[in-house]
């Protein structure tokens, strides 16, 4: 036991950045790995693979967590999600078999100016286009198909979560409304997060007791998102995820230059 | 339907997975024992599998030849990943 409470403060911090991480994920469909991961690697000292493979069960827990109350509201469309997961997956896959053979470094900074074209184009429109008011239309699902192949194949290579970039295909490319688009997407996350997890479980780059903390910041956090996306305006969730993107660029441009 | 009973399944195996946790960080302080950490862990990672099922059973009764295809699909892929990480 009191090797446990040595780490307490950086088991306290771990929480609070897990119950950000949550919140965020689940207010703006993205897994919140991006933050969890590093602060593990920083704070807990954990190798980089068992950090990685921690986080991604932070990650499946935001997501289930905040899926199973926006679909209780009916804010997920679901058949999208199959679809579009179906053809992410193959990326993903493929990107798994080509990683040894692509340079990721110059493909992340391709992928760091994608992001910030996104972010751009997300602050810019969301002044004109009325939003929540207006139902999915579902057009452009075969554009849409091939971006999320190309998002699962570009997050695979990067290392990225996808979720950043389902939730701008959800908007953009196939017409739902912010808030349905987050929903959506943060359903999706979670079929590929436990996906890439059970990998980790079974080469045993999972730190289980860092993972319950983890757990259960995530869980309170992605909770709050869901309580929170009620009130929040669509604008205001907009400007958020256009930050994370631009902080997302920031990061891979960095990779890049090392 | 579908929605109702995925709603509830996922809300459930979470609550589930929430308890364990809570149960195993004080079982880890008191004995140092993992063990019902791990089965929450488990229980987290299986959820997903659970809800793909749901879908799947739902729709086939509901009819929506589409949804149960692709829930399916979605589900070998699953499978084949969890086979491919423990024994291949």
């Amino acid at each position: 036991m009191a090797y446990y409470l040595r780490w307490m403060p950086d088991i306290l911090l771990i929480f609070l950045i897990s119950f950000l991480a949550g919140m965020l994920g689940s207010l703006l469909g993205i897994g919140g790995g991006v933050l969890i991961a590093p602060s593990l690697i920083v704070f807990v000292h954990l190798p980089v693979r068992t950090a990685v493979g921690t986080s991604l069960l932070g990650v499946t827990a935001t997501s289930v967590t905040a899926a199973g109350i926006y679909i209780k509201r009916k804010m997920t469309d679901l058949k999208l999600a199959l679809i579009l997961e179906t053809t992410t997956i193959p990326g993903a896959a493929l990107s798994a078999f080509l990683a040894s053979r692509i340079p990721s470094k110059y493909i992340g900074s391709v992928l760091g100016f994608v992001l910030l074209y996104v972010a751009g184009n997300m602050l810019r429109k969301s002044q004109a286009v009325p939003d929540e008011s207006t139902p999915g239309s579902r057009k452009n699902l075969i554009l849409a198909a091939l971006a999320s192949f190309s998002a699962g194949f570009l997050s695979g290579l990067v290392g990225i979560g996808g979720g950043v970039l389902k939730t701008p295909i959800l908007h953009f490319l196939v017409g739902l409304p912010f808030k349905a688009a987050a929903a959506t997407s943060v359903f999706m996350v979670g079929l590929t997060s436990s996906a890439g997890a059970v990998h980790y479980m079974a080469r045993g780059d999972v730190d289980y007791p860092v993972a319950a903390v983890v757990v259960l910041g995530v869980i309170g956090g992605a909770y709050l998102g869901t309580r929170v996306i009620k009130r929040a305006a669509p604008l205001l969730l907009k400007k958020i995820f256009s930050l994370v993107l631009a902080l997302m660029a920031l990061k891979l441009f960095l990779e890049a230059l090392k | 339907m579908t929605g109702r009973y995925l709603s509830r399944i996922l809300r459930l195996f979470i609550l589930l997975s929430l308890g364990l946790m809570i149960a195993g960080i004080s079982d880890l302080l008191l004995s140092g024992s993992d063990f019902l950490i791990k089965m929450g862990i488990y229980l987290l990672i299986f959820t997903p599998f659970a809800g793909l099922l749901i879908i799947c059973f739902y729709s086939k009764i509901e009819g929506k030849k589409w949804e149960f295809l692709l829930s399916l699909l979605l589900l070998l892929f699953l499978l084949f990943n969890f086979l491919s990480a423990y024994f291949f």
